[in-house]
């Protein structure tokens, strides 16, 4: 069993504990101070009120103390001020005897009216105090429902002329007849420009999603051949000028990963290395194990990232390769970005190995 | 001619949709609510184009009514991020997905391939499938590759059966899992990942750059033949 050598109370807890008792000692000492202030300034009253009014004031020191200390306190504090009144106020002066016995019905009235104030006072107080919890509570889903619905109508808003946009330019590319050579040129430019602001829209709604850490993912043990293959399908004719090789250790376990976001990862990355080499520079996709990480690496011989390109430079390089952080972090992953020795840009990243479950095998009976 | 409803609250989507549809042949009945395009589909059309979130409901309560009436391809319009969406409208019967933005020559090869499909429906399934050079004979439920004989298990041959005779159609995980293991295996997705990439290693030329056995992430695989 784990928890043998748990100790019963954790420090912390004990430390907390501790806290509140220190913070209850000093709210009944609030109430006796209350009610020792009120005896004196009482005493000072005392040539020119009623004694019908010192046990005003007494049910006021009572009713603060309730709605500033609480519960508890405002309970000593009735019978403090019932035994105060009787001590200094109500004839025999200094003791607790009582010369006229109609002042039991004031002590018994007094008291009634300080514990049932008091006891009023104090639900009050916490009710309001659990009000405004609530209220808070409620502000904070309303913010966070808030935020995923702006960014759900945003994503609709953008994408939706952007579509229309690029869908539209298409059709006066693919007109026939053809348009003559400037309008065709033009035409081409929009879808293309269209295209790739579309792009960018992703990238960002995507980092938006990513960066408020609320995004669930949507972990799945799968061999990581499948999401290679699916990226560079979806890059299509963008890799068309990039002949690209695939060299993925035979011994690569299953690895457990959200497949859309990975394939974003390794689909930015080829896009990365085909934008930024001239046509026919060729572009390698390579995953070995290392230690207790499978490492991911897309590599190519082109002109390599700029000298001053930093290790914190994703930020600075554009959008793509800041979601691809992003989405390895959230996998407690690494991205890296480096040069390689005979030159020409590497991005790797790892993923943790872990313990994929075992595979539901069909008895070998053909 | 063939007649295509369009489902899209966005007016200049659809005008998009009518120009590449109407350069392609068709005759196109747009609609931009939900319950409009619901009424149009009484009429019958060869294709659905439908987008899944319109102003009047979700087109996902399109698909099941209008499946339960016809037979004829429904795309979904979607975008991406919108994965389980997509698995729910192919769950309940939509045959394939273009994500937003599109371009003319994706969007028609996908109504081409559904419109093929469909057409071939009807005609007594051909017993021999071939796809690269790769030879499936269900008949004699052998397979073959560049002649030579392929050995294929029980369950990688019900597989590639059930990929085959769909071929160009959408296949969400949980629709071949049950289809191939049977109900109880609703959670194995990594086994059926495992038995594809078999499928691959053994029929597909680079196993790594399938294609026909195609992935579509995060909804489920396309036979390409």
């Amino acid at each position: 069993m784990k928890s043998t050598n748990v100790p019963l109370v954790e420090p912390q807890a004990a430390g907390d504990r501790a806290e509140g008792m220190a913070k209850r000692v000093w709210k009944y000492a609030g109430a006796v101070l209350a009610c020792l202030l009120t005896a004196g300034i009482a005493t000072l009253l005392m040539p020119w009120v009623d004694p019908a009014n010192i046990v005003m004031l007494f049910l006021l020191a009572v009713f603060l103390v309730a709605w500033l200390l609480g519960r508890g306190p405002a309970l000593l504090a009735a019978f403090l001020a019932v035994g105060l009144f009787d001590f200094f106020f109500v004839l025999p002066h200094f003791s607790f005897a009582v010369a006229d016995v109609q002042y039991l019905i004031t002590f018994a009235v007094m008291l009634a009216v300080a514990l049932v104030t008091g006891q009023l006072a104090a639900v009050a107080r916490e009710r309001l105090r659990y009000m405004e919890m609530a209220q808070e509570t409620r502000m904070q889903a309303e913010a966070e429902r808030l935020r995923h619905s702006i960014l759900a109508s945003l994503s609709h808003d953008l994408r939706t002329p952007l579509a229309a946009l690029v869908g539209l330019a298409d059709t006066l590319v693919l007109a026939s007849p053809k348009l003559p050579p400037p309008h065709d040129e033009t035409a081409r430019v929009l879808r293309n420009q269209a295209q790739s602001l579309a792009e960018m829209v992703n990238n960002l709604l995507e980092l938006a999603r990513l960066t408020q850490g609320r995004q669930p993912l949507n972990l799945e043990w799968q061999p990581l051949e499948e999401i290679v293959g699916a990226a560079i399908q979806r890059l299509g004719p963008g890799l068309d000028a990039h002949p690209v090789s695939v060299d993925l250790d035979p011994g690569l376990p299953l690895l457990e990963f959200d497949a859309v976001l990975l394939e974003r990862v390794l689909g930015n990355l080829l896009d990365n290395a085909a934008k930024h080499t001239p046509p026919g520079t060729p572009i390698f996709v390579e995953a070995r194990v290392r230690g207790n990480v499978a490492e991911v690496s897309v590599r190519d011989s082109g002109p390599g990232f700029p000298p001053d390109f930093g290790a914190n430079a994703p930020a600075h390089y554009g959008l793509g390769l800041s979601i691809c952080q992003a989405i390895v972090a959230a996998h407690d992953g690494k991205l890296a970005l480096e040069n390689g020795p005979d030159g020409g840009a590497r991005a790797s990243f790892t993923l943790p190995l872990g313990a994929p479950p075992a595979i539901g095998e069909e008895p070998e009976a053909a | 001619m063939t007649r295509v409803l369009i489902v899209e609250d966005d007016p200049q989507i659809r005008r998009f949709l009518r120009l590449a549809l109407e350069s392609e042949g068709c005759s196109v009945q747009e609609a931009g609510r939900l319950d409009v395009g619901v009424a149009a589909s009484r009429l019958g059309p060869d294709l659905v184009l439908l987008d899944l979130g319109l102003p009047d409901g979700d087109g996902l309560d399109f698909i099941g009514p209008f499946r339960a009436r016809s037979k004829a391809p429904v795309i979904i319009l979607s975008a991406r991020g919108q994965e389980p969406d997509k698995v729910a409208a192919l769950d309940a019967g939509a045959d394939d997905y273009l994500v937003k933005p599109f371009g003319m020559a994706e969007l028609l090869a996908r109504v081409r391939a559904q419109l093929r499909r469909r057409a071939g429906e009807g005609a007594a399934e051909a017993p021999e499938f071939h796809f690269g050079d790769v030879v499936v004979d269900l008949d004699r439920r052998s397979v073959s590759r560049a002649g030579d004989p392929v050995h294929l298990t029980p369950i990688e041959y019900r597989l590639l059966t059930f990929l085959i005779t769909h071929a160009g159609r959408v296949l969400t995980h949980r629709q071949i899992l049950r289809e191939v293991w049977g109900s109880g295996y609703g959670e194995s997705g990594h086994t059926l990942r495992v038995y594809v990439g078999r499928l691959r290693h053994k029929l597909e030329a680079d196993p790594a750059r399938p294609q026909h056995l195609l992935t579509e992430t995060g909804v489920g695989y396309r036979m390409e033949i």
